[in-house]
């Protein structure tokens, strides 16, 4: 479901990638990243470069929290988007927080999966 | 035609009697917005299967791991097909769900695949191992198309247990490759 992606960002407004099934925003007020839907892409290249953004944008000393809570489905390509910014993250020192949703099993078991890479990753 | 197996395969493929049956004609032109809307109803299909009794909740979890790994064999048939149909199966059997997805394969995608395989068994390596080794070959590669990572993923958050079939064809008419998953349900 790659039909109708789009992406805004200006110094207004915060960025956003979307599409038919799925919506990802970064608030900067918060230093949160939402993602919501469900995100089986076969590219995730726009979404890579937002949450990269966002990690550069929260720097070393900060926390970024991911949150899942409303994301019903995930691929594997989606996992790996996940892993890479736990690296990311864990190369620059910025601290992360996911926050999922017992609703969707899938999500502890890549909490899981995060806390091996990053060990500092904080659940909520 | 030949039939190689690859690892464990377990003789369990169900095409030939499967409970439930869809098979995406070229005439669909298959693409991957099918992938999600197919697993979903596999998914949702979980508990009318003819399975031995389960909870409400090892049902649940057992329909998003038939989700899941539909999804992902789907796609990857998506990827992998040269022309024709792409057909799916599902049966149950006491706590164990089926998938068996099969798409026709160019010999050379087809050789490539085996070896993709033979490197997710081969050396000493846990499948754990190479899980997190291949997240960190990611991260450094970004360039790369594929993640590798959707085999390690069924098998190792979904406890897939998966076997591969591989008919070889002619240069007009390609191959078929079937890949089979156990899904047995967490019993408490």
């Amino acid at each position: 479901m790659n039909e109708g992606n789009h992406s805004t960002a200006g110094p207004e407004t915060d960025p956003v990638v979307s599409g038919p099934e799925y919506l990802v925003r970064f608030s900067r007020a918060t230093g949160t990243v939402t993602f919501g839907g469900t995100l089986r892409l076969n590219s995730y290249d726009e979404i890579k470069s937002m949450v990269r953004a966002a990690v550069e944008a929260i720097g070393p000393t900060g926390v970024l929290t991911l949150d899942v809570r409303q994301l019903k489905l995930l691929n594997s390509s989606g996992i790996n988007l996940f892993a890479g910014v736990a690296l990311s993250a864990r190369s620059s020192g910025t601290k992360l927080r996911l926050m999922t949703s017992s609703e969707y099993s899938w999500q502890s078991k890549m909490l899981g999966t995060l806390r091996k890479l990053m060990p500092t990753i904080e659940g909520a | 035609m030949a039939i190689q197996d690859i690892r464990n395969y377990t003789g369990q493929i169900t095409q030939e009697n499967p409970q439930i049956r869809i098979r995406l004609n070229e005439e669909l032109h298959p693409r991957w917005a099918h992938c999600d809307m197919i697993s979903r109803y596999l998914g949702h299909l979980t508990g009318t299967l003819d399975l031995e009794k389960l909870e409400k909740s090892e049902v649940a979890e057992l329909g998003d791991s038939v989700n899941y790994v539909a999804n992902e064999l789907l796609e990857n048939a998506i990827k992998e097909r040269s022309g024709g149909s792409i057909e799916i199966c599902s049966g149950a059997k006491g706590h164990t769900v089926t998938l068996v997805v099969s798409n026709r394969i160019e010999a050379a995608k087809s050789e490539k695949f085996k070896a993709s395989l033979q490197k997710l068994f081969d050396g000493e390596s846990s499948l754990e191992e190479k899980f997190f080794a291949t997240m960190e070959h990611n991260e450094a590669h970004p360039e790369a198309k594929v993640s590798g990572l959707g085999f390690l993923t069924m098998m190792i958050h979904h406890g897939a247990d998966l076997s591969w079939r591989f008919e070889s064809g002619e240069p007009a008419h390609p191959g078929r490759v079937s890949v089979s998953a156990r899904l047995t349900a967490s019993v408490f």
